[in-house]
């Protein structure tokens, strides 16, 4: 059964075929930053799982990361990753962090949007408290 | 918990999850905590991997312009604060009542579901209120089924914002995606039509889930060694599950899906109950 013909099954990962309006500017940056840190994400996981595997013929990782927000967490992967020799879980690191910071890269890209393509200040400000309350997240936790 | 577990776990997560239209959050958490895993690291374990999801579908929905980015943005307001509260919460908490809590909310879903489905008559058209017609949030989309444009006038915005603050807080406590309930919410309240609520919650899930993981984060209950497989293997899952569900029938992926539903969300609170 073709999902247009029930759209409560409309399912993940799936492009709509047909005469859709053309893409805009916005929905190209979002769709692209979407699946752009999905792909990524998962790429790097998967690279820090395969080099894992091959020096240390083992596909399990045993450490914990202390409590920290995710700025530290990225930050801390990335100095770590760049300064000393990497290691399989910096990789992996680096895999998760991207991902927390996809939804983020999101919704600084339509503050902007808003702010200067736009120029529509009611979702200047809308966009402005979700991306101010993520950085409180990300920075604070 | 090896790897070879949790990806399959994970996997099958998020191949059951695709097949019944929601996230893996859903079947990933009994799972984890049936094979010893505490609830805590599970639910946030399960909230990271939402993101994943959710933000693999939303890229595909806001491309074909079937997601109302404006209404999606405003309504994000509400649930990041809900999830931040009910991922503080979960922390809070001690694990007897998230697992009953956890229970009613499988079977909460179970019932909005099956209620959703039958509502099949056109919603009647009308003007929108002065709010909502403020926000700007009309819009429109090309219909496959019928060949046809559809323009639609979302309603009752100024409901709809605090209603999520309570949906984005019941993502934040289970680490799920509270799919089901955001698109009841807006269809039920915002009036906007099925196709539209589905793409539109996809967008909103990846941003609670943010919210809910910072918090998760602070905590240190975030494992990157355990949350690294479920994010590939509940990918993986949801992947295959899209595919499959083009070759079953709607009808008997989406009993299955109810059934399993069902079970869980009952065997989660006896879990709680005979703690």
């Amino acid at each position: 059964m073709s999902r247009e013909g029930n759209p409560t099954r409309f399912s993940p990962f799936s492009k709509q075929k047909g005469p859709a309006l053309p893409t805009g500017l916005i929905e190209r940056m979002i769709g692209g930053v979407l699946l752009g840190g999905v792909l990524l994400s998962s790429a790097l996981i998967l690279a820090g799982l395969g080099w894992h595997c091959i020096r240390y013929h083992d596909l399990t990782f045993k450490y914990l990361i202390s409590a920290s927000t995710v700025f530290q967490f990225f930050s801390h992967d990335l100095s770590s990753f760049v300064s000393s020799p990497p290691r399989p879980r910096d990789l992996l690191n680096l895999g998760i962090a991207v991902l927390l910071l996809t939804p983020y890269v999101r919704v600084a890209i339509s503050f902007f949007y808003f702010l200067l393509v736009e120029r529509s200040w009611r979702f200047t400000l809308i966009t402005g408290f979700v991306i101010s309350v993520l950085t409180w997240g990300i920075l604070r936790g | 918990m090896s790897f070879i577990t949790l990806i399959l776990i994970s996997s099958l997560a998020g191949l059951i999850g695709a097949l019944g239209g929601m996230g893996g959050g859903t079947l990933l958490i009994p799972a984890l905590t049936a094979l010893g895993m505490d609830i805590k690291h599970a639910i946030a374990i399960s909230m990271v991997s939402v993101i994943a999801t959710s933000s693999g579908a939303a890229a595909a929905y806001v491309h074909d312009r079937l997601t109302n980015l404006r209404a999606g943005m405003f309504l994000e307001m509400f649930t990041i604060l809900g999830a931040i509260a009910g991922a503080s919460l979960t922390i809070a908490l001690p694990q007897r009542p998230l697992f009953i809590a956890f229970g009613a909310v499988l079977i909460l879903s179970w019932a909005s579901t099956t209620w959703r489905r039958r509502q099949d008559d056109p919603k009647p058209e009308k003007a929108a209120d002065h709010f909502t017609a403020a926000l700007g949030l009309a819009g429109s989309y090309y219909d496959l089924a019928d060949r046809t444009q559809i323009e639609y006038q979302p309603q009752r915005a100024g409901v709809a914002g605090p209603t999520m603050l309570l949906v984005g807080a019941v993502a934040g406590l289970f680490g799920v995606g509270a799919g089901a309930l955001k698109v009841l919410v807006l269809e039920e309240i915002l009036k906007l039509p099925t196709k539209v609520a589905t793409s539109t919650s996809n967008l909103i899930i990846g941003v609670t889930a943010l919210a809910g993981s910072s918090v998760y984060l602070a905590a240190g209950l975030i494992d990157p060694g355990t949350t690294a497989p479920v994010i590939l293997g509940v990918l993986a899952g949801a992947l295959v599950g899209t595919r499959l569900l083009n070759r079953l029938s709607n009808r008997r992926a989406q009993q299955l899906f109810m059934m399993i539903l069902l079970v869980l969300g009952g065997e989660m609170i006896l879990r709680g109950v005979f703690r």
